[in-house]
């Protein structure tokens, strides 16, 4: 009787061991899941914290970088007005009169002009009826 | 005739403005289908309409900006670009530029660079061409092997394969690049743009004709992938090109903007036809532009060394430059005709036998 007690006894501790480790595991679990999952965002933030670090630096350095351009020619040229009107006369005389402006609108102009001929030749394209978003990616 | 010849502000010249438009469709085409800035037509193209050299060069590095601009959007639209591969290239391709444009500026203290860096440009470009029909043979000789053995070589098996040894330099931080499908070490794509970007810097070039085969062959990107990120990046940096020529006074804006009409729809036909070509059509080709932009410098280089016969070598330079380009924009131009018949054709059979 008294080893039946014994036994149930040990059986009833195994039994709340056994809980009490399976609670142990699913909290473990749950911690490590909760640890990936920090890890993971972590991992993300350190990735686009990079990213932005690169895209600022490469923003911050190219108008540095072109504005650090030395001029090598000692010539300077002269836009010749005399025979221009309306906005090409404009045009010519904000190069005499600053070339940084002049290339700061260069850098503005080029790719808005870009992007608005891009969009209307997509609109073309699009009229002609093929897929243009697919393709197959096969080297041979 | 006169409505023919716009004069341009800055400059003062009188240009024949339709050739702006042929030569803005002609580079539009080669440079969406390859990937490339196209600055070994344009320049002496530019040239030859009438443009003094210093305004050739600035003109044409605007109209590569928007051009480029034009091809990454419709690439983009393909899945074509890896703006994240493109952006770690650009970091090493600004950083490599610098550098090789310091170097130039060291040697100059030196001495003479100039036919140093010309025939250092001759060796890259046959350098260049032999590894492209070097892969395009490995990969026929694979295919003859795969065939003994009555077995079908993989579509996106190539012939030439560095890249997959250099991918597998695990250093950290490792990336995987979601477009382009590469899984490498951040440091694989940076220091192969510092490289191609100092080779850049100190030739004085644009760079995609060297970055997009570099893409291929040492990144592992699938060629549709390369010409697409390595327009996105080209878009970039001749946006810089431009300013800092801009700064120096030297950019035709109106030129670069009558060529951009011209390179709106060409770039539409050339990134088209990539959807109707295979990776090693597109490889083919760009060889044999690779050999197109040799024999313009190597045409150069004799004018140099023999002035006595520049009234030969000079026209002969034009003709096979403007034959080279001809032909190659015709067989583009070809290419996406042929292929949108035959989808439109498809489509229409789908719909009728529905």
């Amino acid at each position: 009787m008294a080893q039946a007690l014994l036994l149930n006894s040990h059986s009833r501790s195994d039994a709340a061991a056994h809980t009490v480790d399976g609670a142990r595991e699913g909290k473990m679990e749950a911690v490590e899941k909760l640890k990936t999952d920090v890890e993971d965002v972590m991992k993300t933030m350190r990735r686009l914290w990079v990213w932005l670090v690169g895209c600022a630096l490469a923003t911050g350095a190219l108008p540095a970088v072109a504005m650090a351009a030395k001029k090598t020619a000692d010539v300077v040229i002269v836009a010749d007005t005399r025979k221009l009107d309306g906005i090409l006369y404009w045009w010519a005389e904000m190069y005499n009169e600053s070339h940084f402006f002049f290339a700061i609108l260069t850098m503005v102009i080029i790719p808005v002009v870009g992007c608005i001929l891009g969009w209307l030749a997509d609109i073309v394209m699009t009229h002609i009826g093929i897929d243009l978003k697919h393709r197959d990616l096969a080297e041979k | 005739m006169d409505w023919l010849y716009l004069l341009m502000p800055i400059s003062g010249v009188y240009i024949f403005w339709p050739g702006l438009i042929i030569l803005g469709l002609g580079v539009g085409i080669i440079g969406g289908f390859f990937g490339m800035g196209g600055a070994w037509m344009v320049t002496p193209g530019l040239n030859i309409l009438g443009f003094p050299m210093a305004f050739a060069i600035g003109t044409d590095m605007a109209q590569m900006a928007g051009k480029s601009l034009i091809s990454t959007m419709r690439h983009g639209k393909f899945g074509n670009v890896d703006y994240a591969l493109g952006l770690t290239m650009l970091i090493g391709t600004i950083f490599g530029m610098e550098l090789g444009a310091q170097m130039v500026m060291w040697l100059e203290r030196l001495g003479s660079v100039d036919k140093v860096v010309r025939w250092l440009y001759v060796v890259l470009l046959v350098l260049l061409a032999w590894l492209v029909f070097h892969d395009i043979a490995a990969r026929k000789r694979k295919e003859r092997e795969a065939l003994a053995q009555h077995k079908t070589l993989d579509s996106t098996a190539t012939g030439v394969d560095w890249a997959s040894r250099l991918q597998a330099i695990r250093i950290p931080p490792v990336m995987h690049y979601k477009h382009a499908n590469i899984t490498c070490s951040a440091w694989l794509p940076l220091v192969v743009s510092v490289f191609t970007g100092w080779l850049a810097g100190i030739l004085g070039i644009g760079g995609g004709l060297i970055r997009m085969p570099a893409l291929v062959y040492l990144v592992g990107c699938p060629t549709h992938l390369a010409v697409g990120t390595d327009l996105f990046e080209v878009a970039i940096s001749g946006l810089y090109g431009a300013a800092s020529y801009a700064y120096k006074g030297r950019v035709e804006l109106l030129a670069a903007l009558i060529m951009l009409c011209g390179a709106a729809i060409g770039a539409q036909v050339g990134v088209v036809a990539t959807k109707y070509v295979k990776g090693y059509g597109i490889r083919m080709v760009f060889g044999l532009a690779v050999v197109g932009c040799l024999l313009s410098v190597l045409l150069k280089l004799l004018q140099a060394e023999f002035p006595a016969w520049n009234w030969l070598l000079g026209p002969v330079a034009t003709v096979v430059v403007l034959t080279l380009v001809s032909g190659i924009s015709l067989y583009i131009t070809v290419k996406m005709v042929q292929g949108a018949k035959a989808e439109l054709a498809a489509k229409k059979q789908q719909v009728a036998s529905n």
